[in-house]
């Protein structure tokens, strides 16, 4: 959910940073000036024009223009609501829960959770993700399998899950009901669509002759995998499990009914303790204490994902600037 | 509309659509009475169902309007909702705790009301109830526990230990009830304290509690005794009394005379009749409080009993 127009500029071309973070700085002026006067909706329309301005300015492209303006109205429809969000935080409230240490506990859960799944559904997913990009007889059962649970809904994920692994499932020895296990499962669930698709695709993107280059040259499947196709998809991969985690972090529905109140252990405590995944627990914060207090810890929860959002991506760009084109 | 009547002072109120925002433990009886209501009225209702506190929030923080707010617990509108979202409530059904179990639970065969506390503290049994911070289903099951070791009329079901024993078997899987059946049929939980109107209308078998723990009966004697319960959580200390559901119109209502007819409708016969059929106990005549008899629309005023108190809880 990078901004639109100002990454558009940043990534044609080079040395143009000063008036990315010019166009930022504007942006964010006239947003604050719009927020003040209580009329949030010529920000709207502000966003809009000053793209195409903006795009016409710097590209003289009617083509670009209409991109770039279309584009802009998806912007406002994603970024202003986010943007009010925050601008309309209190800043002593947002403070003393970031002094929480219960919500320390519940950002690590609901970090920590959605990491193990992502992981859970790469270690899996890649490989099926291979063998999709591969075809096999029988595949389009497989596919639609894959992509059941994107159609589920949330809550009622969560009660297949108690019946497929709980007391009377399939390891009646796993216990899933408030558990670690369970949490996971039940965001692999929701998540490991987001993983495979996206691995899936990196794989159909390589050039098969690459393969077959490979093999002539004595390698193996599992040596082709490795030094071939496997680096060349590692951004899909990356962006799959981000993808993964990203839907992990969000999900309520399904957490809510398997694992609504989690125990784990707790590294900077160095012990178990219980906590509810962030989702639960700013719903139930904004039950007992109201929007104000549910907004602050959802504030803050975005915040974290986000700075691990942009962490990841710059090391996913990183990394494949000598891969793909 | 051409049942639009004959008292103008609402002809104007009488929208050909309405919104009803009420208590999970509600959905059963609100949506069979749906059909009925919109057939005779003829008037559409959407309804939404969730959490009471949550359900109330939707009006008091969300600023969302509805023509009538359904609660599990009178109080919520009382203490949230009057007198700047509403400026009166009716009291209009009760409920019971009670406890549901599968037929392969462990001690399923021996449970009956006179021993359910004895199968529920053996080893291995896993209870569940909602979210006592969260739910009041789940802080008056805990209640129900606390009462059993508390004495009526000289006598108690048991002590002190067996109470404790009983919440060392609870969990608190959820944060409201709707989920608990999904986890009791699953064998994730053994027994589920849960109001009976939604264990009679489940297939799975359940007991029903006594009187003096069940929180069912709407009397000075049995409210003073429950009012002996006390479950400390995070969003506050609550205090046990009988599980008395709230209706209301609140003052944000679009289309307040259609709220009024709601109200109306669960107050006469034929609603009172379909909350009997969902394990439901309407309260006859409906209860407002005293205090703001003047607010109450003339239609629900007709059918209630203004009162001053119910036991020990202010009205």
């Amino acid at each position: 959910m990078s901004t639109g127009s100002e990454t558009r500029l940043a990534g044609s071309r080079f040395g143009r940073a000063p008036l990315v973070a010019g166009f930022v700085a504007v942006q964010v002026a006239v947003f604050a000036a719009a927020y003040l006067f209580d009329r949030p909706t010529l920000y709207a329309y502000f966003v809009v024009g000053s793209t195409a301005v903006t795009a016409y300015a710097f590209t003289r492209d009617s083509f670009a223009v209409v991109t770039a303006t279309a584009g802009s109205v998806l912007f406002v429809a994603l970024g202003l609501p986010v943007f009010l969000f925050v601008a309309r935080q209190q800043p002593g409230l947002v403070a003393e829960k970031a002094l929480d240490p219960d919500v320390h506990r519940v950002l690590y859960l609901g970090v920590y959770g959605p990491l193990l799944a992502a992981l859970f559904s790469l270690a899996f997913g890649v490989p099926l993700a291979h063998l999709l990009a591969e075809g096999f007889p029988g595949q389009p059962l497989v596919e639609s399998l894959v992509d059941l649970p994107l159609v589920v809904p949330h809550s009622v994920a969560g009660i297949i899950i108690l019946f497929g692994f709980g007391q009377d499932g399939a390891f009646p020895g796993l216990s899933v009901l408030g558990t670690m296990t369970g949490m996971v499962l039940a965001m692999t669930f929701v998540s490991a669509p987001y993983a495979v698709n996206a691995t899936r695709e990196a794989f159909e993107a390589i050039d098969d002759r690459l393969e077959y280059a490979a093999q002539i040259h004595g390698a193996n499947r599992f040596q082709t995998f490795r030094r071939v196709t496997g680096p060349l998809a590692a951004r899909g991969m990356m962006t799959g499990g981000l993808l993964a985690w990203a839907r992990a972090v969000s999900e309520f529905g399904a957490v809510a009914v398997v694992a609504y109140s989690v125990k784990f252990f707790y590294l900077p405590a160095g012990e178990r303790v219980t906590a509810q995944h962030a989702p639960v627990y700013v719903y139930n914060t904004y039950l007992q204490g109201g929007l104000g207090e549910s907004g602050a810890v959802a504030f803050l929860l975005l915040a974290v994902s986000a700075v691990i959002f942009l962490i990841l991506r710059y090391l996913t760009d990183d990394a494949a600037t000598g891969g793909m084109p | 509309m051409n049942t639009a009547t004959e008292t103008t002072e609402e002809g104007s109120d009488l929208a050909d659509s309405m919104t009803i925002f009420h208590a999970g433990s509600l959905a059963p009886p609100f949506s069979q009475a749906e059909p009925e209501f919109e057939d005779e009225y003829g008037v559409d209702v959407t309804r939404e169902a969730q959490g009471s506190v949550a359900s109330t929030q939707k009006i008091t923080q969300q600023g969302r309007s509805a023509d009538v707010l359904g609660t599990s617990d009178f109080r919520l509108i009382r203490d949230r909702v009057v007198p700047d979202f509403g400026d009166w409530y009716a009291i209009f059904t009760t409920n019971a705790m009670s406890i549901q179990y599968r037929e392969d639970s462990p001690g399923a065969d021996d449970i009956s009301t006179d021993n359910w506390w004895e199968v529920l503290t053996r080893d291995d049994v896993t209870i569940g109830h909602s979210d006592p911070a969260v739910d009041p289903g789940g802080y008056r099951a805990v209640m129900t526990q606390q009462l059993g070791a508390e004495e009526f009329d000289g006598e108690r079901l048991y002590d002190q230990s067996t109470y404790e024993a009983l919440r060392e078997n609870s969990t608190v899987p959820t944060g409201t009830e709707t989920n608990l059946e999904g986890q009791l049929k699953s064998g994730e939980l053994d027994y589920v304290f849960y109001y009976q109107s939604i264990s009679a209308t489940s297939e799975l078998p359940y007991v029903e509690l006594q009187p003096e723990v069940d929180l069912s009966q709407a009397t000075s004697e049995y409210a003073n005794h429950y009012a002996k319960a006390e479950v400390e959580t995070d969003s506050g200390t609550f205090t046990g009394a009988p599980i008395a559901y709230g209706l209301t119109v609140p003052n944000v209502a679009e289309s307040p005379g259609r709220g009024a007819q709601w109200v109306e409708y669960f107050a006469t016969d034929p609603g009172r009749a379909i909350l009997e059929e969902q394990g439901l106990v309407p309260v006859d005549p409906i209860v407002v409080p005293a205090a703001s008899e003047d607010a109450v629309p003339d239609r629900v005023m007709e059918v209630a009993n203004a009162q001053e108190n119910l036991g020990p809880l202010e009205l």
